[in-house]
């Protein structure tokens, strides 16, 4: 049954069917083993229930910020104070590109957002400085990654909502993960600044310099602490962080005249698009996630990977690699839908902490954004980068490899996730 | 889900459209031919199985505002049902994709 499902699926991604349609069309081959009398009940039963959920609440709350951001004039800010801290050293815009992103990481929650905000201003200024259009775009895909493991992220909250695990315990675990991921892309940019031949600025930014860019960016860079302050101190909910960020963004916005009508609105269509293109996966998954359930997948799954359970370096190595292969071939949310309930039971047998097993699944779910040949990052990079797609897959690699390294230390070392929240909560 | 349909217009709905671009012409009007008969079929039924779902549980209450649960739940028809009269409007055309220029 399971084989049938994945034949159908990967048949109608590979043709160009939106994701949520072939999950659907999955759904119905998959009622042909459950019964296609249950078929009309089950259905819409199922899709109601994987979206009737509180804590996905915060999902469009966390874009529409977002964007409200990057409409309301912040995301230049953010930019100005990274080329500031880091813009002198060798290869500095690429630095630029990750401190940048680290940054962002802390309103947004979504990686493509992040690629497309950061590609727009950052790869041009990349390429006249010396580096391959090629290197430009995969480095701006790459270090979004930061965006979705640094809170706030919007894979977590989906992780939370199905394994019960406290969303703010996931956005103090994923801080130092993500600062590892930026540090490691910095290195990497180090090398390739050399490779390339790409040159230094001439002179450091004064202090002065740097205080006012920061300054200038204050009302960006107070967002993220609003997020994680509230959630940790338990004066809200992650939802009503969401709607607390969205409100201080719309009210700084408003009064310092940065933002406008039209750019209230572009933020609204925006939120409202890439929200119902998310909640239609996670709609149509939660069917699909109750028919491998039905099959016991998740048992029998968990009897594979008994052997293993003694070891839970060894368990979290192969759901690594299953994750991995599976977010080459399958759209992120649909992934992370479909494999946590998977995970969750193999993982508690092999006493793995579901805030550690939440971060790599989060890390490896992100990873997938810039793997050929779905990745959804490379595909915004090619697009705000004006490069070739297919030279684009051939270039991601290295980075897609540092990541991995990450994910293997931070595998090895589960205090890199467990240590901040265990200070917190 | 009431956005599906205005998602589905945009061309923003998930997708890998790689293969679809790079196959002779006329096996790519099959496919899109296809997609768009599967997407017809598929929301209607959706949408019918949806609408049905309404009447079962209309006698539950939402525990917040305490209003009939079929009101929340009228999102799944009605999104599905707009989805598949857009879709039936605009035809069996290639969903369209974002410019994508070569780097230099």
């Amino acid at each position: 049954m399971i084989a049938v499902m994945l034949a159908v699926m990967l048949i109608h991604v590979l043709i160009g069917v939106p994701l949520f349609l072939s999950l659907m069309m999955t759904a119905v081959v998959g009622f042909a083993f459950v019964g296609f009398d249950q078929m009309s009940r089950i259905m819409p039963q199922q899709a109601f229930g994987g979206i009737d959920v509180f804590a996905l609440m915060a999902i469009p709350l966390f874009i529409l910020a977002g964007n409200l951001m990057n409409n309301g004039n912040m995301t230049p800010r953010l930019l100005g104070l990274a080329e500031k801290l880091v813009g002198h050293l060798r290869g500095g815009l690429g630095h630029v590109n990750v401190v940048a992103s680290v940054f962002f990481a802390g309103i947004n929650g979504s990686a493509v957002a992040d690629t497309s905000a950061l590609g727009t201003l950052l790869v041009p200024g990349m390429r006249k400085a010396g580096f391959p259009g090629t290197y430009a775009a995969g480095l701006t895909a790459a270090s979004s990654l930061i965006g979705p493991i640094v809170p706030p992220s919007i894979f977590m909250i989906l992780y939370a909502a199905q394994t019960g695990t406290s969303v703010g315990a996931l956005f103090m675990g994923g801080v130092l993960p993500g600062l590892v991921l930026g540090l490691a892309f910095m290195a990497m940019n180090v090398v390739y600044a050399r490779l390339y031949k790409v040159g230094k600025r001439d002179r450091r930014a004064r202090l002065g310099e740097i205080w006012r860019a920061a300054l200038s960016a204050f009302p960006a860079l107070v967002a993220p602490f609003i997020i994680v302050a509230g959630i940790v101190l338990g004066v809200v909910t992650p939802t009503e962080s969401g709607a607390l960020t969205v409100a201080y963004v719309l009210v700084w916005g408003i009064a310092t005249g940065n933002l406008n009508v039209a750019g209230l609105w572009k933020s609204l269509t925006e939120t409202a698009v890439l929200t119902s293109a998310v909640f239609a996966i996670i709609a149509i998954s939660s069917i699909v996630s109750w028919q491998l359930a039905y099959a016991n997948a998740p048992q029998a799954f968990a009897d594979l990977l008994t052997p293993l359970v003694s070891n839970p370096f060894l368990t979290l190595l192969a759901i690594s690699t299953v994750t991995f292969v599976t977010g080459m071939f399958m759209e992120e949310v649909s992934a992370l839908m479909l494999l946590t309930p998977i995970f969750l039971p193999v993982a508690q047998l092999a006493g793995v902490d579901p805030v550690h097993l939440g971060i790599i699944i989060t890390l490896n779910i992100t990873i997938a954004l810039i793997t050929p040949p779905m990745g959804a990052c490379i595909f915004v990079a090619a697009a705000v980068g004006r490069v070739d797609i297919t030279r684009l897959f051939l270039a991601i690699w290295p980075f897609i490899l540092v990541a991995v390294m990450v994910l293997a230390v931070i595998i090895a070392v589960p205090s890199l996730t467990t240590w901040l929240p265990s200070i917190v909560f | 889900m009431l956005g599906m349909g205005g998602v589905w217009v945009r061309g923003a709905h998930m997708r890998v459209g790689v293969l679809e671009k790079r196959v002779p012409n006329p096996v790519r009007r099959v496919i899109v031919f296809y997609q768009w008969l599967l997407t017809l079929g598929v929301t209607a039924a959706m949408a019918w199985f949806s609408y049905e779902y309404i009447g079962r549980v209309s006698f539950f209450n939402t525990p917040g505002l305490q209003i009939s649960r079929s009101v929340p739940v009228a999102s799944l028809p009605v999104g599905f049902g707009l989805l598949f009269f857009l879709v039936l409007l605009h035809g069996p055309k290639a969903v369209r994709e974002a410019e994508v220029e070569d780097d230099t």
